[in-house]
């Protein structure tokens, strides 16, 4: 998707750049792979790294109307950091989101740390980009991967649930297809994402501060916290698992929704939890985020299955397209009629076109 | 004066005026999809095929969007229908030139490809139906 076009480019560049540099150092000289010019490099590219979305994800920040992005202070949920203070807790509800990115380990294998830090950094970016813009909140930094909650005061539960599916899906999409396509041309292992999501109501989630004085993070105790951590654990590659929390406070169709299945098409795990005492069996579902992705109205598929962020100025040319078809049409079937003011219309009050040909 | 009052009768986005027995109509028009407008000239002379210029915007002109290097149009093939002064500007004319405009967008976004109606040989600019009294 053209969105991460920016975020493909970065990785695109480092890896560009590492080859020139590589054709250029003598195979049995090891000192010039940490030669000063590519110290300088590293720390250039660092001092780019923004928290403000990069400009290719800016008509999806328009079209979800974020704008404005301060900057956030991991373990401190902006609407329950005063419990920070005042040492007390809270119930109230929240979507948790796992990211996890697999397989970075395999880079290793040919490049160097610095040209690793690039690429793994810019794919966390992008999450991290992506969760932001549809209003998530980056609670914790775990490796390659996040821990994203969605929701808070001023936010309807449904639309946690929906912003979260939007995001990874999106998200998803990235890591399964522009970055896999760089990937294979580039020669190397696929990276790939997994992720879990689940819902806690008002009466599950508590929030307290956990830890010590500095060393300490505003964060929730609740089940589907816990679980949306072990569905990512249990995801296919680049997959999304929910929790039925999800399917049902999203309102989102149930034909998004499936047993999580392995290779051969068997449900890997019915329930990711049960509590037989309480006959309490909670669902994880594989959620189908390409589907779901080409329902979302900002979302189109070419005849090719590839799909693209439509925006405002695509619909205008797509309307303007559509009507130069129509008229074509008109002309084709002869019953074509130019109004007093040029138009060709079907309007039979106006002049009949006349058939001929162009010529010259 | 019969043709102009015709014109002016159909299509009110004409302004025409007759000078030295040349009928001449000037307007703007932006057809159902057109990304631009266009300024058109129709000029006449009783007798001969009207003279249809594109006067803006500025298009190259080229054989494959049947416009002379003039910048005026060719909108019909010769043999298909013989002009002369019974043949009416505001019947024919006018909504070709609608077509042309139609068309040239179409070719602006399809890779270059006319997909209007076209005669079946191409003729030379000196096969124009050229008027001494306009040119």
């Amino acid at each position: 998707m053209k969105l991460y076009e920016n975020y493909i480019n970065s990785i695109k560049n480092v890896i560009e750049e590492d080859k020139a540099r590589r054709s250029r150092v003598n195979y049995f000289d090891k000192s010039l792979t940490t030669s000063p010019r590519s110290k300088e490099k590293f720390i250039t590219e660092s001092k780019v790294l923004g928290y403000k979305p990069m400009s290719s994800l800016e008509p999806l920040m328009n079209k979800v109307g974020r704008k404005e992005f301060t900057d956030q202070k991991l373990g401190e949920h902006p609407d329950f950091k005063y419990l920070k203070d005042t040492l007390g807790s809270e119930y109230h509800y929240i979507t948790s989101v796992f990211i996890d990115i697999k397989n970075s380990t395999g880079l290793f294998r040919k490049y160097d740390p610095n040209v690793i830090y690039i690429i793994t950094n810019t794919i966390q970016r992008a999450a991290i980009h992506t969760c932001v813009i549809f209003g998530g909140y980056i609670h914790r930094l775990q490796g390659d991967g996040l821990f994203v909650y969605f929701g808070g005061k001023d936010i309807e539960k449904n639309d946690s649930a929906r912003n979260a599916l939007a995001a990874t899906s999106m998200f998803t999409y990235f890591v399964k297809n522009d970055l896999k396509k760089l990937f294979l041309e580039e020669g190397i292992e696929n990276i790939y994402t997994r992720i879990g999501v689940d819902f806690g109501d008002d009466q599950d989630v508590l929030w307290s501060i956990a830890g010590i004085g500095e060393c300490s993070e505003v964060t929730t105790t609740s089940l589907h916290t816990s679980l949306a951590s072990k569905m990512q654990a249990i995801a296919n590659s680049n997959s999304i698992v929910v929790g039925d929390n999800i399917k049902s406070i999203s309102g989102i169709d149930q034909v998004y929704f499936d047993w999580v299945k392995d290779s051969s098409g068997e449900i890997k795990q019915r329930y990711i939890f049960e509590d037989k005492d309480n006959s309490f069996y909670y669902k994880a579902l594989d959620f189908k985020w390409h589907q779901y992705l080409k329902s979302l109205p900002y979302i189109v598929e070419d005849i090719a299955g590839e799909l693209f962020f439509e925006q405002d100025e695509d619909k205008t040319e797509k309307k303007r397209l559509n009507e130069l078809s129509k008229t074509s049409a008109l002309l084709d079937s002869g019953s074509a009629y130019t109004s007093s003011a040029g138009i060709i219309s079907g309007e039979k009050s106006s002049v009949r076109n006349q058939p001929h040909r162009f010529h010259f | 004066m019969y043709q102009m009052k015709l014109i002016q009768k159909h299509f009110n986005f004409l302004d025409c005026r007759i000078t030295d027995n040349v009928l001449v109509c000037k307007g703007v028009l932006s057809p159902h999809g057109c990304k631009n407008t266009y300024k058109i000239k129709i000029e006449y002379v009783a007798g001969y095929e009207p003279k249809s210029t594109v006067l803006y915007p500025f298009i190259k002109p080229d054989r494959d969007i049947h416009m002379y290097d003039d910048h005026s149009l060719c909108l019909h093939y010769p043999k298909d229908m013989f002009w002369d002064e019974r043949v009416s500007i505001y019947e024919y004319t006018v909504p070709w030139i609608a077509e042309w405009i139609h068309y040239y967008e179409l070719y602006l976004v399809n890779g270059n490809i006319w997909e209007g109606p076209e005669s079946p040989v191409h003729f030379t600019e000196e096969d124009k139906n050229i008027n001494t009294n306009i040119d």
